[in-house]
């Protein structure tokens, strides 16, 4: 035995837990780690009990009993013209009925402003008269209707809705109350005490989100509003962001990591990126409104191309959001893409190069089709972003209040979580039932979207 | 011929009675089928499965006390896996079962009353590539001894990390920075890091899996040196690819290899058992002079 | 020899074609990379010198904007410490519920879940992620205050008041914190594991004193990382947590009964920002500018935020290679 070792004469055995104290020292280790488990469980559970709950919120705002009162039942109207009830609903009449309708109900005045809103036939006028009409339309004040498409089926029987059956819902209820205690809410509803607070009160089963909820236009009024402005604003604002940032980003990306040599220049611009994809949406937008919809008005608006002359033409248009939300999520898909570019094995450059090619054909040939389902998966995440995105738009200036749906690029515009955001500011009952059912259009879309990256990644990853 | 029976020679007996294992039957003279365990780890028909795959099977082997036993064998042939069943480790494993007896001290460590943290602070473990904490060298060392509650003062426990030190031979050369980061040092440094780590616990089996392959000839051998001095005070059991380094260092080596069976699945099986001059120079098995005198492996 | 020639004369010119299509594309590739610089330097030209603009105007001074705690720009005054109380208020709120369940989701995932409980838990934490902000402001206003009142008291806790948008924004940030926190966990070495499970350690102790330390920099990194992301939420604190600047004056009003009250009505700098651009705004009004004003000082701290949590990544990668 070397004399190092003869240390070893001291003997440590009391100073570690044996017999008895050992058990008990493992049961508390073992204890604690029992506990831990349990936290770990809680924290999933609230986890997902927030998800469950967020979703049961909105599902329970966007469907429900409601005690509705008409003016003019639509039952009625359909009866005067000529239909039966029991088969057909006011949605069936068709295009001319509803204008009819409209005619024989609304003043002149009234269906002159509407018609000057936006005009129901291409070729003839309803409330006007045409001398009058060339006449406003030749002046410097010309109102919209002049210049608009006319209005379709939706659009008018929204206008029905609104200004001749004229529903109002006095109060609503949850879905799972509406669900589990039908018959008691509709005596409530038609109690005494009920009735004679509001007379003509009738219950009825409302799906906050329905077919004429997607299809109608915006309008100030809960019963009557829906979706379409706001659904095609956003399918439009996105597909500028997506025409611009996509090829810059898959650009960006494919410089950096084929072409980019390690100097100052290129790590600046990749730390550039990082911290940009960590700047709040917000101040996107703060960028969006300084620069494209204030220095570069004339470009934004379309006023260089001889469109608008309208008074209220500005930059505050499709094209600006487009670029600011597309300058949001650009670092999104650069990162995103770089990832996927890095992921192809090097072998295949090296084989590309070794056959003659030059870089770009190497790049084009063979690495981008192999990183491409990754680059598209990332974009289209990028993409869903967007979608989704308030702030920025807010800040850049979205129409508060547009009823004609977009037309080009140069039109005015609100976008989905906009109106989502102004409707659940409003205090009253109704606008938190259809901001819900709005809000399940808008998680509809998403789901789509995520849906198909997360199918390309896994069509592609497993073809690979 | 090739069976999992324990080879012994009169002179092994002899040796044995000199640990201070009970032997409760005092039948000294008999060969494997005593009913007192022999060794400080007894293993009895030990097959390992991972999930349907039978990774070992049928292990019967008695590791003895104060001794260095090396387990031998081409890649494949389950000795990391008999080795790592020896503490447990394998428990970590998603799928792992081990069928079976492996007694410490006479004790099934596979009962179901026993917590395998109980085992593995007995029965220590070195592995291939040396991986201290990143944590000082100091902390290295107590924070075994912490875990298994050590219930000394501040200076009992720099006593012990001294001690394990000076044991793993590695105290002069770091006594007067323990407390940089364990990644200061190099390889073999690490290595008996490691080792001085394993044994803080108080172990009295150390189990090394490869311990020297990732090390240079001059680590390895100062590594081969201290395992040496380190049988006095504790068992070791090795799994090593380097037929040379099993013969330089152990009193005892078993040799396994792989066979196919008719399913056609690859299990490992303990060929043969014995004093490691014996297995080297007159294996008794076929299958172990073709493995070194490197016929096949 | 003329045949040489004629080889060396075609061989030229059509290189050198091939070329200057290499060079136009690496031209714009080189564009779209450096385009994001130009972001950046829009982004920094475009605060500054509103914000300039802003400071310039006879009614503003440095000292009131940095140190004010009034923001009430109809009498002309700009302090700003209304709304970045408010920020800090949410922020925290939102860090006090992110941090521990975040963390705790990650050692989870990482230490201890089988396959089959990630492939459920993972997706469950990529939809909260996915899910727009706006929703969640609607979920922090319909469901999150009426339960606030009704366990606190509806005298107590305001209709728009903080700590519902802060407890929300936690929740949202909840998926940000474990994906990065997991991410760091997971890059520590196997190896670390098997020697602290050698020595006789339980999973929760080598999770929590080998693990966890060795990934402490990553983490660290995560935390920085959402707290960042708290500050910038906009449509969340815009919704629910006030629509206008709790202004408090130090000694008139009670500190922890008003001015630190999470349960009253709260301004965050975004939620003002996006408020007033909202509405009507003309261009060069110093209620304009204040907004790029307030819009630079959140650009400076988020920014701050992000470079030092790169430090920190830095930092651990450097431990592991």
């Amino acid at each position: 035995m070397s004399p190092r070792l003869a240390l070893q004469e001291k003997d440590y055995s009391d100073l570690f837990p044996e017999g008895e104290d050992l058990q008990r020292q493992i049961g508390g280790r073992r204890r604690r780690e029992g506990l831990a488990r349990i936290f770990f469980m809680v924290v999933l559970i609230v986890a997902i009990g927030a998800l469950a709950t967020l979703l049961y919120t909105i599902i329970n705002a966007a469907f429900g009993m409601t005690a509705i009162v008409n003016t003019v039942e639509p039952d009625t109207i359909v009866a005067e013209m000529g239909h039966d009830p029991e088969e057909s609903g006011l949605s069936d009449l068709s295009y001319d009925e509803l204008v009819m309708v409209l005619e024989n109900s609304v003043t002149n005045n009234v269906g002159r402003r509407l018609e000057r809103d936006q005009r129901f036939y291409e070729d003839r006028l309803v409330f006007e008269n045409e001398t009058t009409w060339a006449q406003i339309c030749a002046s410097s004040q010309a109102p919209t209707g002049c210049d608009a498409a006319p209005r379709d089926k939706a659009g008018v029987l929204q206008l029905v809705n609104e200004r001749v059956v004229e529903p109002d819902v006095v109060e609503t209820w949850e879905l799972i109350p509406s669900l589990l205690e039908r018959e008691v809410i509709e005596a409530e509803i038609l109690s005494a005490e009920f009735q004679a607070a509001h007379p003509g009160a009738r219950p009825e089963f409302r799906a906050w989100l329905n077919w004429q909820f997607v299809t109608s236009p915006q309008s100030p009024n809960p019963e009557t509003a829906g979706v379409r402005t706001a659904i095609l604003g956003s399918l439009w604002v996105i597909a500028i962001t997506v025409i611009f940032a996509f090829p810059v980003g898959v650009g960006a990306a494919i410089y950096l990591e084929e072409f980019a040599r390690p100097n100052r220049i290129n790590q600046l611009i990749q730390t550039n990126i990082n911290n940009l994809a960590g700047v709040p949406s917000i101040i996107y937008g703060m960028l969006g409104l300084a620069i494209l919809v204030r220095v570069l008005e004339p470009i934004t608006s379309g006023s260089f191309l001889g469109e608008g002359g309208s008074a209220t033409e500005n930059g505050r248009t499709i094209i600006s959001a487009g670029v600011t939300l597309g300058l949001l999520i650009l670092p999104v898909i650069i990162i995103a893409s770089q990832e996927a570019l890095r992921a192809v094995p090097n072998s295949m450059r090296a084989a590309g190069l070794a056959l003659g090619a030059t870089k770009w054909q190497t790049i084009r040939k063979h690495i981008l089709p192999a990183a491409i389902p990754g680059v598209l998966t990332g974009s289209i995440l990028a993409t869903a972003r967007a979608l989704g995105e308030t702030a920025p738009l807010v800040v850049v200036g979205a129409s508060t209040f547009i009823i004609t749906d977009p037309s080009g690029p140069f039109s005015k515009f609100t976008v989905l979580p906009i109106q989502i955001f102004q409707w659940t500011s409003r205090p009253q009952d109704e606008f938190r039932n259809i901001a819900a059912a709005a809000i399940l259009v808008l998680l509809i879309l998403l789901v789509v979207m995520n849906a198909t990256a997360v199918f390309l990644r896994n069509r592609y990853s497993r073809s690979n | 011929m090739m069976t999992g029976e324990i080879r012994t020679t009169e002179g092994d007996i002899s040796e044995r009675s000199r640990s201070d294992q009970p032997a409760p039957t005092d039948e000294q003279g008999t060969a494997a089928e005593s009913t007192a365990p022999p060794g400080v780890i007894v293993t009895e028909d030990m097959s390992v499965y991972y999930g349907k795959f039978r990774a070992v099977a049928d292990v019967s082997l008695s590791f003895a006390t104060n001794e260095i036993s090396a387990l031998i064998g081409p890649s494949g042939c389950g000795k990391s896996t008999v080795l790592r069943s020896l503490n447990r480790m394998n428990d970590l494993v998603p799928g792992a079962r081990v069928e079976g007896s492996v007694r410490y001290h006479g004790d099934e460590i596979y009962d179901k009353d026993v917590d395998p943290v109980e085992v593995r602070r007995k029965i220590g473990m070195v592995f291939q590539k040396p991986n201290p904490f990143p944590k000082s060298i100091f902390e290295n060392i107590s924070w075994g001894a912490r875990i298994n509650g050590f219930r000394g003062s501040k200076s009992e426990m720099s006593d012990l990390v001294q001690e394990a030190l000076e044991s793993a031979a590695l105290w002069d050369e770091v006594k007067d920075k323990l407390q940089e980061s364990g990644y200061s040092l190099s390889g073999g440094q690490q290595q008996r890091l490691c080792i001085a780590r394993a044994i803080a616990t108080k172990p009295d089996v150390i189990l090394m899996d490869e311990p020297a392959s990732s090390l240079d000839p001059i680590a390895t051998l100062r590594i081969e040196e201290l395992m040496l001095e380190l049988k006095n005070d504790y068992s070791i059991i090795i799994v090593t690819h380097n037929m040379q380094q099993a013969a330089r260092v152990s009193d005892r080596t078993a040799f396994f290899n792989v066979k196919l069976n008719d399913q056609g699945m690859r299990t490992g099986r303990l060929v043969e058992y014995t004093e490691t001059s014996q297995l080297f120079t007159s294996p008794t098995v076929q299958e172990t002079e073709d493995y070194i005198t490197g016929r096949f492996g | 020899m003329t045949a040489e020639a004629t080889s060396v004369a075609v061989g030229t010119p059509f290189k050198k074609r091939r070329r200057i299509g290499e060079n136009l594309i690496r031209g714009f590739l080189f564009a779209c990379g450096a385009l994001s610089i130009a972001t950046t330097v829009g982004i920094v030209i475009v605060l500054s010198q509103q914000a300039l603009l802003f400071f310039l105007d006879d009614e503003v001074t440095f000292a009131e904007f940095f140190g004010g705690t009034n923001w009430q720009p109809a009498i002309g005054q700009f302090g700003i410490w209304p709304l970045v109380l408010a920020t800090l208020m949410v922020s925290v709120i939102a860090m006090v519920v992110a941090l521990p369940l975040g963390l705790a989701s990650a050692i989870y995932l990482s230490e201890y879940a089988s396959q089959r409980v990630r492939a459920v838990i993972k997706p469950i934490l990529e939809v909260l992620a996915g899910i727009p902000t706006v929703v969640y402001g609607y979920f922090a206003l319909t469901f999150m205050t009426p339960l606030l009142r009704s366990i606190f008291g509806v005298s107590n806790v305001e209709i728009f008041n903080q700590a519902s948008a802060g407890i929300v924004v936690g929740i949202l940030i909840i998926p940000l914190i474990s994906s990065l926190a997991e991410d760091a966990l997971h890059a520590v070495p196997g190896t670390l594991r098997e020697a602290a499970y050698a020595l006789g350690a339980t999973r929760l102790e080598v999770a929590t004193r080998v693990v966890l330390p060795a990934a402490l920099s990553g983490i660290s990194a995560a935390f920085v990382v959402a707290i960042s992301r708290a500050m910038g939420e906009t449509m969340v604190v815009a919704i629910a947590a006030g629509a206008s600047p709790k202004n408090f004056t130090f000694g008139d009003d009670s500190l922890f009964g008003y001015v630190l009250n999470p349960f009253e009505a709260g301004e965050t700098m975004t939620g003002h920002i996006v408020r007033i651009s909202g509405g009507d705004v003309s261009y060069n009004t110093i209620d304009y500018n204040s907004i790029f004003a307030i819009g630079l000082t959140l650009f400076v701290v988020t920014l701050g935020l992000n470079m030092l949590s790169r430090r920190f990544v830095e930092r651990f990668r450097e431990k592991y290679e």
